[in-house]
């Protein structure tokens, strides 16, 4: 064993990591909701998706990670940028609601945070009696394609229809053209 | 290594961010965005729920890929609302969007 | 469950599943001939294929499960028991009339005659999915299905930026309620370990959670409520209703006050008295210990109605005035579900069918005024009777029946409603009802008033077609039939709870 080796242990790593994640995800989630300008919070929230699909790896799902990668950061986020884009030149920042409304806001958002906190840890989460362990993507498919089909086969429908229904709004939004 | 209450935790964090975000914001644009933060805070419910406590990884799973669907749907039909909004109105902003009487 | 054994089940499934399947089939038939056929010349035979489509979902629906509980199908994702049968009919026929009324005006152009048909139909198997669904994770797709779709409805007008801005608002409001439904989702899942209701339901009621944290129980009952309030229109989710049914195309609102509302009642009913209630006895059921929630949506129901009534009062646009009212209504409508027994879930069941008709047939005549020169505010309205009787004779059955002056339907089902809130003795609920029933009269009674004592202030020629008449007399006809002979659907509504 080098001394190198020695000095990095895996468990510590893993801690530094998961620290890393977490200050993502609050770091980008705080960039999106308190930034004025709009850049800034499509960019806070694809840090913290990024979080968030740490998180998904730290909890065991690499699959579901990369999918958030995929579909959150690569086409939500992309997305919300060319709404951006096209509906609003890069100008100044909007006012914000009135300091009172604020107040109001936050000490709302402070008392459900509280309330969630004191639930989260006073409630006895039970574990499953019988509990599997796979978590494969292999599962994920056999699911998907057999007891969850009929989900499968919604999305998609919902997925198609909203695509359509997208493209008549934005084309129709035009006027009339045909 | 980490406990349930940790990710819990993060997640009702997650969520009260993106509440204050579409309380506080006017941009409609910012609202959106703080209503994905709600929706991954509850993603990470369901997988921490899945990890510690259900039987069976594979539903959790499939329940957030779920969401992750109809999160794309919802953002993109939003976002066309928005867009040929725009052309009428010019700007995006949900109060000076108040032709209707509230 | 062995995966081969669940292949087979899915496709037995499908022996219950008709009414999904033919709205499946009836939402590809549109799809193709949207692109094939020349879409701005076909509005007619878009009507015919989508009225072909629903007769079809509504005759594979007809088929009535015997009594018991229901098979379940589709890998226990579904139920197909009486409760979902009965909202499977209720939501293809609200299909229908929608469709015949956007028949009726040219406020469904015909450019875009083809996706409204085609979004009203992928809503309304959202609601009926939604209906027989008993599984966490198909009631959310269901439920987002309804909404997501239900948006771009009410967004298809684009030729004023007040159809943008409405469907904007309820975007924004929806995605958010239903944000928070998930979040209680996703506690429920945490709690029970499975997605299944039923079984939740069984974990959630047993004696070893009456140890658990009360606060979690109050704070899911309330991300619920927020999902649900939201789509029935109640207070304190009800802000975006009267910008978007304003907004909306005329029959696109009536859908929307009739449809979605209606699914919400249907997912209320069967989340809440699933996870939340235990049967206990014959008729009744007793709520969980750790909250008290049917106090809680007997409160709600007061402020709701009264707010929709009080609020209706000075509104001189006919279509924010019944958007009120159908916020007041979603109010009367909760009353039954704060009841807590069979005679109150039965009541609203007879309300919603009672509501079906009236609502839709006011809308209708809204919609048919709407035509040519036509327009919603109540100076169109004036001297109407003069020129358009029919119309005007119709839509007073319809105000007075929401009213719920007797003999016309609404008054039954509010003696339904009002009995089986006092017999739970809920003596202070059931006169802030009658207490609202009395404002209600004066803004149904000032409508009736201006159609058939005021002078015309704008005259212009009504232009009511032959399928408006249609549309109005066919809703109008059981608007008047079922006040005086009810005793068939009741005994229908009594053998599905």
């Amino acid at each position: 064993m080098t001394p190198v080796q020695g000095l990095i242990r895996p468990d510590l790593v893993a801690k530094i990591g998961f620290g890393l994640v977490a200050a993502a995800t609050f770091g980008g989630a705080i960039i999106a909701v308190f930034f004025r300008n709009i850049i800034h919070n499509v960019l806070g929230l694809a840090l913290a998706l990024f979080g968030v699909a740490g998180i998904f790896f730290y909890l065991g799902s690499p699959f579901l990670a990369f999918m958030e990668l995929l579909i959150y950061v690569g086409a939500i986020t992309i997305t919300i940028t060319f709404a951006i884009m096209l509906s609003k030149p890069i100008g100044g920042p909007l006012p914000e609601r009135s300091f009172k409304k604020t107040l109001g806001a936050g000490s709302v958002c402070v008392l459900i945070f509280g309330l969630l906190s004191y639930i989260v840890m006073g409630t006895k989460w039970t574990p499953a009696a019988m509990r599997s362990s796979d978590w494969s993507v292999k599962a994920i498919g056999q699911m998907l394609l057999t007891k969850y089909d009929l989900v499968f086969e919604l999305i998609s429908l919902v997925l198609l229809v909203s695509i359509l229904g997208a493209i008549v709004t934005a084309r129709y939004g035009r006027g009339r053209v045909e | 290594m980490n406990s349930l209450t940790t990710y819990l935790l993060i997640a009702a964090m997650l969520f009260t961010i993106g509440l204050f975000g579409v309380l506080r914001r006017r941009s409609l644009i910012a609202m959106l965005i703080s209503i994905e933060l709600m929706l991954n805070a509850a993603s990470i419910n369901f997988l921490a729920f899945t990890k510690f406590v259900s039987p069976d990884p594979a539903t959790g799973q499939i329940y957030v890929l779920l969401i992750m669907g109809v999160a794309a749907a919802e953002v993109a039909i939003a976002l066309a609302i928005i867009i040929s909004l725009y052309r009428w109105l010019r700007t995006i902003d949900i109060e000076r969007a108040d032709r209707l009487r509230g | 469950m062995d995966l081969v054994q669940i292949a087979r089940s899915n496709l037995e499934g499908f022996r219950y599943a008709g009414t999904e399947v033919a709205l499946c089939v009836l939402i590809v038939a549109l799809l193709l001939s949207g692109v094939i056929l020349p879409f701005r010349k076909n509005r007619r035979l878009f009507l015919i294929i989508s009225m072909l489509g629903l007769a079809l979902a509504m005759t594979a629906s007809l088929k009535q499960p015997g009594a018991g509980k229901g098979v379940r199908y589709f890998a226990d994702l579904f139920l197909w028991d009486s409760f979902s049968v009965f909202f499977k009919l209720f939501f293809v026929a609200a299909a229908a009339f929608t469709i015949l009324m956007a028949q009726m005006n040219r406020e469904v152009e015909d450019y875009e005659f083809n996706e409204c048909c085609l979004l009203v139909v992928s809503v309304t198997l959202g609601m009926v999915l939604l209906a027989s669904s008993v599984d966490l994770l198909m009631i959310y797709l269901a439920f987002e299905t309804m909404s997501l779709l239900s948006y771009l409805l009410v967004g298809i007008r684009f030729r004023e930026a007040r159809g943008g801005e409405a469907a904007l608002k309820y975007v924004l409001y929806g995605a958010f309620t239903s944000g928070v439904m998930l979040f209680g989702f996703s506690l429920v899942y945490g709690l029970a370990g499975t997605t299944d209701i039923m079984e939740i339901g069984r974990i959630l009621n047993s004696a070893h959670m009456a140890g658990q944290n009360r606060a979690l129980f109050v704070l899911m009952v309330l991300f619920f409520l927020a999902g649900l309030l939201f789509k029935t229109a109640s207070f304190p989710f009800h802000i975006w209703c009267p910008d978007v049914y304003e907004g909306a195309p005329t029959p696109v609102t009536a859908f929307l006050s009739v449809g979605p509302k209606a699914a919400g009642f249907a997912v209320f009913i069967r989340l809440f008295y699933t996870l939340f209630a235990r049967e206990v006895g014959d008729q009744g059921f007793a709520a969980i210990e750790q909250v008290d929630w049917p106090a809680i949506v007997a409160v709600i129901s007061a402020i709701t109605m009264s707010l929709g009534n009080l609020s209706a009062i000075h509104q001189d646009n006919v279509k924010r005035l019944l958007a009120y009212s159908s916020i007041a209504h979603a109010g009367y409508l909760l009353m039954g579900i704060a009841c807590l027994d069979k005679l109150g879930l039965e009541a609203v069941a007879f309300y919603l069918v009672v509501y079906l008709f009236m609502n839709l047939g006011a809308f209708a005549v809204v919609t048919a005024v709407n035509n040519g020169e036509g327009g919603e505010d109540i100076r169109f309205y004036r001297g109407l009777s003069a020129r358009a009787p029919m119309a005007c004779v119709a839509m007073a059955v319809f105000l007075f029946s929401l009213i719920g002056i007797p003999p016309f339907a609404g008054f039954v089902g509010k003696v339904f409603l009002f009995s089986a809130v006092i017999l739970k003795k809920y003596y202070w609920l059931a006169i802030v009802a009658a207490i609202n029933t009395v404002i209600s009269l004066y803004y149904y009674v000032r409508l009736i008033k201006a159609m058939f004592i005021d002078q015309a202030e704008v005259s212009f020629e009504p232009r009511v077609s032959g399928v408006s008449y249609a549309v109005i007399g066919a809703l109008a006809l059981p608007t008047l039939v079922l006040g005086v002979y009810w005793q068939p659907l009741a005994a229908f509504i009594e053998s599905i709870f």
